[in-house]
């Protein structure tokens, strides 16, 4: 038991090891760009499969990124409140619109959810474009890169450079992955899998369903709204535009995309080859989203567990052979 | 004698169709008592009315002397009341055997989500006991060599043995069983009577049993209760109650 928990460790580790190294191989903009926007779909998309683990399917996870970015961006420009507080207050109020959407949308089941949490997102961002107080349509720009940091008058930290931005997103993701991955495999986790299985049952052994599902939902949107404060203070400026149903699916494609199975590494996988794909289409134009189906629609027919089972797969087919 | 059950005018309408009606019995402490009837009699709906997943109309369902009928299903469980369900819903169809009958001690736990994210001395000492726990269980039911096989897998008799197992994970003080043998052969419903006879005999724990069947429960029951378009139209010990013309005419038809 003890030697396969290290085991577990050791995976994170790896994965520790490989983001920290990215930056020393170099240092351009486009390819830490690549790496930052992953990790801030990274944790979206990791919680949108804890979501998932309940049977949720939510089609609204763009919504709390929103939320998240809007409460930053208005705290830091409007009221000159300091990044480092910004980011979790961004963080709280997503956990709690989504706790309290979450009591009444979480009864529904599957699709429906779907459904609903697509409208919530839809309503989010239509508010949001229709307030001038928000930025109306036009957005909100100007949003200050995270404050350096200074402690006894010395500057420790500076995050006007993309390889200190790069470490903070990776410290981040980092937490997140951790606090994912622990719930996700400890007896929490499993009672969220128990849920989706067989709900009634989960009930008959005591498990209190709408308690766990809303729970797992805020932890959720915790992490969501914490990419959503990193995202605006990357890219300094936020519009509505980009809280569009397009960002979900997104969203909800780079864990399917990478593997369900495995919170740590599925999502991360999935979001980096969407953005190297998505980008490398751009000159497409509208053929983008079309390649990206057909990429898709192929993945999920002949690699059902992802990318990441892509070893196993062919592992199995070799010794078929 | 203490009573566990107790059920008073218990009634469940669902629009006009009256489904349990004025309904009052009780199951008494280290009883098996087997609830039968033919189709349609409110078999299921008395046992969903038990288990909480619905709200009765009108009448008492009191647990142990506390009444239950406002209890969410999980509530009622925590109360010592569990149950079981037909065939395949007694499955997490994904999970291994271990797995299912470790969610079976969720009641157990203690330790809150912050020590589950950093993995404490508890946290761990917990999953300890719960483990032994769990070995013991499936050791008992003889379900060890399952261990790590998928739960969907198995033979139906494995099936309904460890949808016992879980419930019983629990610790409860009383077990609700729905249909727990039909579809199965004689061997295998013979192994799980004998089951059921060992709770009563080894936990001291009262069971209460909805079958469509009469004869399969002959021999467990000390009491029997039949239903009829949700009325009881006998109670009184198997033997009597075979023997009563309503029940003959509830399940047979009235001869012209």
């Amino acid at each position: 038991m003890n030697r396969l928990l290290s085991a577990k460790y050791l995976k994170l580790l790896i994965l520790a090891f490989f983001i920290i190294v990215v930056p020393l191989i170099s240092s351009s903009y486009h390819y830490l760009h690549f790496f930052i926007m992953s990790m801030i779909y990274g944790i979206a998309g990791m919680g949108w499969l804890f979501t998932n683990r309940s049977g949720g399917f939510s089609l609204g996870q763009t919504g709390f990124i929103a939320i998240g970015s809007y409460t930053s961006a208005l705290l830091t420009t409007r009221l000159n409140i300091s990044f480092w507080i910004a980011l979790p207050l961004a963080g709280v109020t997503a956990m709690l619109i989504s706790a309290m959407i979450g009591v009444v949308v979480l009864r529904l089941r599957g699709l429906y959810f779907g459904i609903v949490s697509f409208g919530f997102a839809e309503v989010i961002r239509l508010v949001i474009s229709g307030t001038s107080f928000l930025g109306g349509g036009v957005g909100i720009f100007d949003i200050p890169a995270p404050d350096a940091i200074i402690i006894a008058g010395i500057k420790l930290l500076e995050f006007t450079g993309r390889i200190t931005l790069y470490y903070l997103c990776a410290f981040l993701f980092l937490i997140s992955t951790y606090i994912f991955w622990r719930l996700d495999i400890s007896d929490w986790g499993k009672t969220l899998q128990a849920i989706a299985q067989n709900d009634k049952l989960a009930e008959s052994l005591g498990i209190y369903k709408m308690k766990h599902k809303v729970q797992s939902f805020a932890v959720a949107c915790f992490f969501t709204g914490i990419a959503g404060s990193f995202y605006a203070h990357y890219l300094n400026m936020i519009t509505p535009a980009m809280f569009t149903i397009e960002q979900s699916i997104w969203i909800f494609l780079c864990p399917i995309l990478g593997g369900v199975r495995s919170i740590v590494f599925g999502p991360l996988l999935g979001a980096f080859v969407m953005t190297i794909v998505s980008n490398s289409l751009r000159g497409m134009g509208n053929y983008e989203p079309v390649i990206l189906g057909a990429m898709l629609a192929v993945i999920c027919l002949y690699l059902p567990g992802g990318l990441i089972s892509i070893g196993t797969q062919i592992a199995q087919r070799l010794r078929k052979m | 004698m203490v009573e566990m059950l107790e059920v008073l005018g218990l009634t469940k309408r669902f629009g006009g169709l009256v489904a349990v009606n004025n309904l009052t019995f009780n199951v008494e402490e280290e009883e098996i008592l087997g609830i039968i009837g033919p189709n349609g009699a409110g078999k299921s709906t008395l046992f969903n009315l038990l288990c909480g997943f619905l709200r009765p109309s009108k009448g008492q369902i009191k647990f142990m002397g506390k009444t239950i009928v406002n209890l969410r299903p999980d509530q009622i469980v925590d109360q010592g009341l569990a149950k079981t369900f037909q065939s395949n819903d007694t499955l997490f169809r994904e999970m291994t055997v271990q797995e299912q009958v470790i969610m079976g001690c969720h009641l157990y736990r203690k330790t809150g989500i912050w020590q589950r994210l950093i993995n404490t001395r508890s946290y761990q000492e917990e999953e300890k006991v719960i483990l032994r726990r769990v070995t013991e269980i499936l050791e008992r039911f003889g379900i060890s060599t399952w261990r790590d096989s998928i739960t969907s897998s198995l033979p139906a008799g494995t099936k309904r043995a460890l949808g016992i197992a879980t419930a019983l994970a629990a610790n409860p003080r009383m077990l609700l069983l729905d249909e727990p043998i039909s579809g199965m052969n004689v061997n295998d419903a013979e192994i799980l009577l004998e089951t059921v006879k060992a709770i009563r005999e080894r936990d001291k724990r009262s069971v209460l049993i909805v079958e469509h069947h009469m004869k399969a429960i002959h021999e467990l029951c000390d009491r029997v209760i039949v239903l009829n378009f949700g009325t009881k139209i006998a109670e009184g010990s198997p033997q009597q109650v075979v023997k009563d013309e309503k029940v003959i005419e509830a399940y047979l038809g009235v001869e012209d």
